[in-house]
């Protein structure tokens, strides 16, 4: 995902919330996130996020994260 | 040059640092570990510690300051199986690939199999669900080896009684007329918006 865009967080502890791509490095990606009254940072794998997108899951979910993950290498 | 905004870092638990996975010796994936720096620490804490009734989530401090957080999703399973009775187990000549805690939850559950082209959706019944697998009634046939998507309500609420899914993923090892087992690879637990 590109700086600038909109993501869903789909593993670990945050995982629901949305934030915006502020860097990419690696296998990790850096989120901006909303939090209670302000904005904290959040760096986790490229995998723990997709592209923000209504609120039911998306059919990247149903795919098979290590064929995601051979498309993004 | 400007200095770097804190930052809270989130790993599955064999991609932490070692130094952070020696603190919490019970760890394994599909556990995660979060540090967090001292400026964040107090405030982000809720954000982990919320898991705690689903699932067993451990912290501590470092002299520097900041936290460690520990969860471990795997355990949700154990968590409710006092609530649910256990199935029993299938005659000798049966297969049974699932390990560990099995409940028979029999609750509705929305299910997604296909790929991006082609999605096929449905409801169904959960006969039974354990950390690695669940076996389910389907609207229809769903094809062994095929992936798909299971999305259970869950009977545990976040702390303020939000309500939280759970979402499996993998891949459908069973599949009849009118029932299929998934074997999971992916497990994450959402809150409801």
């Amino acid at each position: 995902m590109k700086t600038g865009e909109r993501a869903r967080i789909i593993g670990g502890p945050f995982l629901g919330m949305h934030g915006t791509v502020v860097s990419s490095f690696g296998q990790r990606t850096v989120l901006a996130v909303a939090f209670e009254t302000r904005e904290i940072q959040v760096e986790l794998a490229h995998d723990w996020i997709v592209a923000a997108t209504p609120r039911r899951p998306s059919m990247s979910y149903v795919e098979d994260p290590k064929q995601n993950q051979r498309k993004k290498g | 040059m400007a200095a770097q905004m804190p930052r809270i870092r989130l790993w599955r638990f064999q991609e932490a640092p070692v130094r952070l996975q020696a603190l919490f010796p019970e760890g394994k994936d599909p556990d995660w570990i979060a540090s967090v720096p001292e400026p964040l620490a107090a405030v982000s804490e809720i954000q982990f510690l919320r898991w705690r009734k689903l699932y067993p989530v451990s912290s501590t401090r470092l002299p520097d300051g900041s936290a460690v957080h520990w969860g471990a999703p795997r355990e949700s399973i154990n968590r409710i199986a006092g609530q649910y009775p256990s199935p029993a187990r299938p005659p000798a000549p049966v297969k049974e690939r699932r390990s560990g805690v099995r409940v028979r939850l029999g609750c509705q559950a929305r299910y997604q199999t296909g790929s991006s082209g082609k999605p096929q959706t449905g409801i169904g019944r959960i006969i039974d669900i354990s950390s690695s697998g669940a076996a389910f009634t389907t609207d229809s046939l769903l094809r062994p080896g095929t992936r798909a998507a299971i999305y259970i309500p869950w009977p545990i609420s976040l702390d303020g009684d939000i309500p939280v899914e759970l979402h499996a993923a993998g891949k459908v090892v069973r599949g009849e007329e009118t029932s299929a087992a998934l074997q999971f690879d992916r497990v994450a637990f959402v809150a409801a918006s």
